[in-house]
């Protein structure tokens, strides 16, 4: 894992398969043009990478082992469920993800069992970088996982989340991004495997992100709770789905956005329901407050719904700081823009007390609150705010 | 009450096989051969007798059309071949005003369609296209005294000429899109509509289009104008037999609201389901105007219809409502569009869709606040319905907004009919197909509460039609 090592990738030969069925993706360049977002200017991002290996470094409060991608696949058993997960992953759609996954050049796996609880780290992406990291949640593990992902420079990365049977994850991943990044998560779960997922987007140039939750086990549950503050002149272009493959399915996606200064957003969100997904249920909610004079948001939240036995429903609304509400703010005694402050950050909070309450740490680390991440995640939003 | 229901029941009595008939084409007046050129659109050009700007605007609408691509969205267009339509063909010449003047066969065509009675009883005008040709127009004539014109395009155009130069293609201009640029270069028919200042025209203007011949392609174009503080209802209906090859269907609909006027524009669209149907229609909405889309699309093979209302000034107000009743191999492509361009205006847009036997049905929209615009508000509510296993529903909506005041809200969701709402039903003695049809009729009542009674009459029989069978 350290320094610049020669990859060994290229020789397992399901992968090298896997490089090439994307790399002829990337060729076709699916996404010709967007209406919000310069394609020419995310494709010059895609750089030949430059082998710089990412570190994740380990925060307090995770109990957790990091394997590098190198040791993960000569190890027949994990590599065996890596290459399963690839092969229920969703084929990229855009250039960009065919790219990182014909490209990758580092990565890591990450694997839960019973008893491991929390996996705690951050990466600081290197310029250049493209990776692609895994984490796997084994059969029955309940666990908790906090990302901080920082860049300074131009990167690109990938991850997939994995849930087995039975499982029931929390993953908050706070993103502090500077630099242009394309960003990509996939999460795949399996029968009765629960998810809350929350991306915290709280700055980044220019950001590219796309966020697939996969349904793919009969009774999985994924609930995205996903926010965004923007400010300056930064773009954010992000995209979701959820993918019901399978019956009894339950996704629910909410997703508030407060755009500042002259920023800009485009929340391109999608619920599909497969021929086989009957008795799917499938929500997505995006709203977004437009704080600053110049900012802009675009709302795409689409439907494609294959079978008929499932409720699906999804809302969208724009709107500004509710006069009223700051009228009794102030009432109260506080100033204009303390008051202000605090209706978005009470907008934006709301989302995170959507995520579960940690309730399962372990009694050497009695300071719960503080690793409580939505308690963590609150502080992250004061801040940006 | 009664009176209305005897009505009902005169109405659910007629034949319903009466869409599906044809008449020879060869005793046509003008019959083009397939294929588009440049001399095509000069050929149809020196029939009307048209001026040289018009002429041009169709040369350059043909290049256009040329140049731009299928668009790579949507439904599968690839399969229409541009080469093998007839664009231009006439049964004979000039439009007349009586009825008893139109040829044998077009005219036992919109008697059996049942256009004369509707006009005697609650039309204050009519306009009947078959194929390329308006064969038929008339207005009431008290509303012809305060100044409603009612014409065809063609005749719009020679009588009107300062009128139509001033708006025809600014609204939806020649290269918007590849289907508007095609109906530019070969446009024939339609309805030209203008309302003078606060005139009233208090019951509805008809449109009918007909096609007739098979392998044929009817490019009708209207432009209405409702100057300031007027008011029109105008509908339009389309039906067509069912041949073994296909046929398009490509119009342009321009609107103009001035202040305080208000429009409303219903259509009912039937085609039979071979038909392409690929539609632009666009409002301009001025200070305080009021434009309605009223937009029901039961046939066709494919349709591509995105009504569109620009708010161009303050306290403009637009409003679309649109159902769609996707059967077996139709995809009804439909949607709205409401661009606000000026502060403190609104748009409501409620889009309703049923899809059966592995129909699909899809809404595509777009609301769009641009910056400097304060106090926007609009709302969106899809509704689907999916009646089978096999049939698919989409939703694309595009929220898009630059400017902190708005207020928008979007909201859509799909279902199938609940179990415990036949269950109810047929526990009061209905079968369930019955039951089906009664839940999908109420579904749709949002829709055929605008209509005249006789058109919701109609509708609802079309529905109840299109849903037998419906339960295996």
């Amino acid at each position: 894992m350290k320094g610049v090592q020669q990859t060994s990738y290229a020789s397992v030969q399901w992968l090298e398969e896997y490089r090439q069925k994307n790399q002829k993706i990337f060729q076709q360049k699916p996404v010709k043009k967007s209406k919000y977002t310069s394609i020419a200017k995310l494709e010059e991002l895609l750089i030949t990478p430059t082998k710089e290996q990412i570190k994740p470094k380990k925060l307090p409060g995770g109990i957790f082992e990091i394997i590098t991608l190198n040791d993960a696949l000569a190890n027949k058993q994990i590599a065996q469920k890596i290459q399963k997960i690839l092969s229920l992953e969703e084929n990229a759609k855009d250039q960009f993800e065919a790219f990182i996954n014909a490209n990758f050049d580092s990565g890591f796996v990450i694997i839960l069992k019973k008893g491991s609880h929390d996996a705690r780290f951050e990466i600081e992406l290197p310029q250049g970088s493209c990776s692609k990291y895994f984490i796997i949640v084994e059969k029955g593990t309940d666990a908790t996982i906090l990302e901080r992902i920082k860049t300074t420079g131009n990167c690109l990365v990938s991850e997939t989340i994995y849930l087995e049977e039975n499982s029931n994850l929390t993953v908050a991943k706070i993103h502090e991004e500077q630099g242009d990044v394309i960003t990509y998560q996939q999460c795949i779960a399996q029968k009765d495997a629960k998810l809350y997922n929350c991306n915290a987007w709280l700055s980044g140039n220019l950001v590219r992100a796309n966020t697939s939750n996969i349904l793919q086990g009969i009774g999985s549950e994924i609930r995205e709770c996903s926010l965004l503050i923007s400010s300056a002149k930064e773009h954010f272009d992000l995209n979701y789905s959820s993918i019901h493959r399978s019956e009894a399915t339950f996704s629910h996606c909410v997703f508030k956005s407060a755009l500042k200064d002259e920023s800009k957003m485009v929340f391109d969100g999608m619920i599909r329901i497969e021929e086989s997904a009957q008795k799917a249920n499938a929500l997505l909610e995006c709203h977004s407050m437009i704080l600053g004079q110049n900012a802009s948001s675009n709302q795409i939240p689409s439907l494609e719904i294959k079978t008929d036995d499932v409720k699906a429903t999804h809302s969208a609304t724009v709107a500004r700081i509710d006069e009223e509400e700051l009228f009794y703010v102030q009432s109260r005694g506080m100033k204009k823009e303390e008051a202000k402050k605090m209706i978005v950050k009470s907008f934006l909070e709301s989302v995170i007390y959507l995520l579960p309450a940690v309730t399962n740490l372990p009694p050497e680390r009695e300071k719960g609150h503080e690793l409580d991440v939505r308690h963590i995640l609150e502080k992250e939003i004061e801040r940006a705010v | 009450m009664t009176d209305s229901r005897s009505k009902e029941r005169a109405i659910a009595q007629t034949d319903y096989s009466r869409y599906d008939f044809s008449y020879s084409t060869k005793n046509y007046d003008v019959v083009f051969d397939k294929g588009l050129s440049d001399e095509v659109v000069r050929r149809i050009s020196k029939i009307k007798n048209e001026p040289a700007w018009m002429l041009e605007f169709r040369l350059k609408a043909l290049k256009a059309f040329k140049e731009k691509p299928l668009p790579t969205w949507g439904p599968d267009l690839s399969e229409i071949n541009f080469d093998e339509i007839i664009y231009y063909m006439r049964a004979s010449q000039d439009n007349k005003k009586s009825w008893d003047d139109v040829p044998a066969d077009v005219k036992k065509t919109f008697d059996r369609l049942g256009i004369p009675e509707a006009e005697r009883k609650v039309l204050a005008g009519v306009e009947a296209q078959f194929d390329s040709e308006v064969m038929y127009s008339n207005i009431r004539t008290d509303l012809e005294k305060k100044g409603v014109v009612f014409l065809s395009m063609d005749e719009g155009l020679k009588q009107y000429p300062e009128i139509v130069k001033e708006h025809f293609g600014k609204i939806i201009p020649l290269n918007d899109n590849k289907f508007a640029s095609l109906n530019s270069a070969v446009w024939s028919g339609g309805s030209f509509v203008y309302v003078p200042k606060n005139v009233k025209v208090d019951i509805p203007l008809q449109a009918y289009f007909r096609i007739n011949a098979e392998s044929f392609g009817q490019f009708e174009r209207t432009l209405i104008i409702a100057d300031e503080g007027s008011q029109v209802h105008y509908i339009e209906g389309c039906s067509a037999p069912k041949f073994s090859t296909q046929s398009l269907h490509c119009a342009v609909v321009e609107v103009v609201a001035r202040p305080n006027a208000h429009v409303r524009y219903t259509t009912v669209q039937n085609w039979a389901n071979n038909i392409y149907n690929l539609v632009t229609k666009r409002a301009f909405a001025y200070r305080n105007a009021t434009v309605e889309w009223v937009d029901g699309n039961i046939g066709s093979k494919i349709t591509q219809k995105y009504p569109a209302i620009y708010l161009m000034e303050e306290g403009a107000k637009g409003e679309v409502l649109s159902v769609a009743l996707a059967g077996k191999g139709q995809h009804q492509d439909t949607g709205a569009k409401a661009i606000h361009l000026a502060s403190n205006t609104t748009s409501t847009i409620t889009s309703k869709s049923i899809s059966k036997d592995s129909g699909r049905s899809s809404y595509r929209g777009l609301v769009k606040v641009v910056r400097g615009c304060k106090n926007v508000k609009s709302s969106v509510m899809c509704d689907a319905l999916l009646l089978d296993k096999e049939s698919r529903t989409d939703t694309y909506p595009y929220v898009e907004i630059d400017e902190p005041t708005a207020t928008i809200a979007h909201e859509a969701r799909v279902g199938k009919i609940g179990e415990d709402q036949i269950f109810y039903l047929t526990s009061k003695g209905l079968s369930e197909a019955q039951a089906l049809t009664l839940i999908v009729l109420g579904f749709m009542q949002p829709f055929t509460k605008t209509l005249p009674l006789e058109y919701a009459v109609e509708l609802n029989r079309l529905i109840e039609m299109e849903m037998e069978n419906s339960v295996g």
